[in-house]
């Protein structure tokens, strides 16, 4: 049974344009996905069927092996938590704290859990220190980790975060990195991501799908997607520097490993160049 | 985007100071200017209501007398017509205009002293509140009170959205601004008009969008007032005390009496 399946799922939005089609997801226990597409491709359509903003046109989403229903909703919403693309479309309350204390609140935890779990929440996403800030006095990353906090507090098993790093300064992207695998190793979470900054991906990920007009036109992991830079150029994507770098090098016949990110690529090379194990 | 008062009530030196202390002394302040029969008391209370505004809670005096300017000015007009309007006591100044004669008299000066007096002294309580008081501070005393909580959740939504729409419609805006929206006067009422219908389908939007993110989030009828650590500072009560009761005992004191 996988956390988050979906089979077949089309969505048209009103005015009949299509969303989503056809599309087969699976999101197992403990998993890094990354879902890649340019913009329009559907990736904020597809996230919003995970906790049932949007209901299928035709095709199923199951939750832990069940369809979404009026009576597993609040279930549902507690398992998957969404992050927004627009925070400003999540952030709601008077105050940073406010804001994040809704959803513990709302889930029907005492106060002295709720005040835990918001201090917990901003801390991981160092915000702590502007937790009586009104929304309307913050920055765009600051508003977007607030958007994340106030999920996080909930205490989801799946996190599903649509472009999180867009917006971000790059301590903020490195900070975002780390949190997300944090969660993963530390907690055990499935994190569900989109993004179209290819580079980012090996960092974070496991398995990619790649999305293009509505439908998932391949999906692998690292080195079954990035070693198609066609499909990748042909969906108006682009394969990232390293992986780009070291193929461009191996052409020319210098005996490099293929490696993903910098860590990797630094061994790679290290290895290639001084002949060091 | 522009500073308002709860921009400045965020950063006053009294932020710290317990809401309910700033409230009782605010709401006070008002109460007694209201009941007060002399124009002595809320005249007193104005001034140092001023005081306290500027020189403690370091709010910027040219705003603040901008700010006061404003209620001030409307107080003082109805003044003059109080002044030649109401009648009884003796006759001081009498001014012709067109064949009419109007009169000025003790008890109508000692009227438009006081209103205009009392309107001084309210205000100044007033702002005194709005500028140390940030809104965001205010639910939680609501919810002490025991206002309905539909009216607290309510009110903390519509203080919320009321920077979300003024962002909007100052990005917008800027936008119309930025490609000569507003050369012209066609061209403004046009790009006005643009605006206020825009304004309206946005907030629509805005509106429908509150509902996901809360429903995304479990809503079950529960909006958090988070309180942080209160205590009174007994020397704050004190003062707070002292005030109130220095301008009641005025107020009793020298009831009734005039100016003039
Ligand atoms: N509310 C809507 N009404 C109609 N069409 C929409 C709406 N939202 C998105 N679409 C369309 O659906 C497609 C997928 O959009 P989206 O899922 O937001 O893409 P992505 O998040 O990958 O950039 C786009 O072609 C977009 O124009
Ligand atoms: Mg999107």
């Amino acid at each position: 049974m996988h956390l988050i399946e979906t089979r077949d799922l089309t969505y048209v939005y009103p005015g009949s344009v299509t969303g989503l089609e056809k599309v087969n997801f699976i999101a197992p226990r403990n998993a890094r996905i990354a879902v890649i597409g340019a913009n329009g491709a559907g990736k904020s359509t597809l996230f919003k069927h995970f906790n049932g903003i949007l209901k299928p046109t035709s095709g199923s989403v199951l939750i832990r092996g069940e369809p979404i229903s009026k009576e597993n909703i609040r279930e549902v919403r507690k398992f998957v938590g969404v992050v927004f693309q627009n925070a400003d479309d999540q952030i709601f309350s008077p105050t940073v704290e406010q804001d994040v204390a809704f959803g513990p609140t709302n889930l029907g935890l005492d106060e002295e859990t709720v005040r835990h779990r918001v201090e917990e929440a901003l801390r991981m996403v160092g915000m702590e220190d502007r937790a009586g800030r009104v929304p309307h006095h913050l920055s765009g990353g600051e508003k977007k980790r607030v958007a994340i906090a106030g999920i996080i507090a909930m205490e989801p098993q799946v996190l599903v975060l649509d472009e999180p790093t867009a917006g971000l300064d790059p301590q903020g992207v490195a900070d975002l990195v780390g949190f997300i695998n944090s969660l993963s190793r530390k907690y055990g979470m499935t994190v569900i991501f989109s993004s179209h900054d290819v580079s980012l991906i090996p960092e974070i990920a496991d398995y990619i799908y790649v999305m293009n007009k509505g439908t998932i036109v391949a999906s692998g992991t690292i080195d079954e997607i990035f070693s198609q830079a066609e499909l990748l150029t042909s969906v108006r994507l682009d394969v990232p520097l390293l992986p780009k770098l070291i193929r461009s090098l191996r052409e020319h016949g210098i005996d490099v490993s293929m490696a993903y990110t910098f860590q990797e690529a630094e061994s790679a090379f290290l290895k290639a160049f001084k002949g060091e194990p | 985007m522009e500073n308002i008062l709860d921009d400045y009530a965020h950063r006053n030196a009294l932020r710290d100071v317990d809401t309910r202390l700033k409230l009782a002394l605010g709401v006070g302040a008002i109460l007694i200017g209201i009941f007060s029969t002399t124009p002595l008391s809320p005249l007193i209370i104005g001034l140092s209501m001023g005081v306290i505004t500027v020189a403690i809670a370091r709010i910027p005096f040219r705003l603040y007398i901008g700010l006061l300017a404003i209620p001030v000015s409307f107080a003082a007009m109805s003044g003059i017509v109080i002044l030649f309007m109401t009648g009884g006591g003796d006759p001081l100044w009498t001014v012709t205009i067109f064949g009419f004669s109007f009169i000025m008299t003790t008890e109508s000066l000692n009227l438009a002293v006081l209103v205009t007096c009392r309107t001084f002294g309210g205000m100044s309580s007033l702002f005194f509140i709005s500028l140390t008081t940030p809104a965001v501070e205010l639910f939680s005393v609501m919810r002490d009170l025991r206002l309905p909580k539909e009216f607290v959740d309510l009110s903390m939504l519509i203080y919320r959205y009321i920077f979300v729409l003024i962002g909007e419609a100052i990005a917008m805006h800027n936008a119309q601004v930025m490609r000569n929206g507003y050369s012209g006067f066609r061209r403004s009422i046009y790009a006005f008009s643009m605006l206020g219908a825009m304004l309206f389908i946005k907030a629509w939007e805005k509106g429908e969008a509150l509902l996901v993110a809360m429903d995304a989030r479990c809503y079950d009828g529960k909006l958090e007032v988070m309180e942080g650590e209160r205590h009174l500072d007994p020397k704050g009560v004190v003062s707070v005390g002292c005030y109130l009761c220095f301008c009641s005992a005025i107020t009793i004191l020298c009831a009734g009496k005039n100016f003039f």
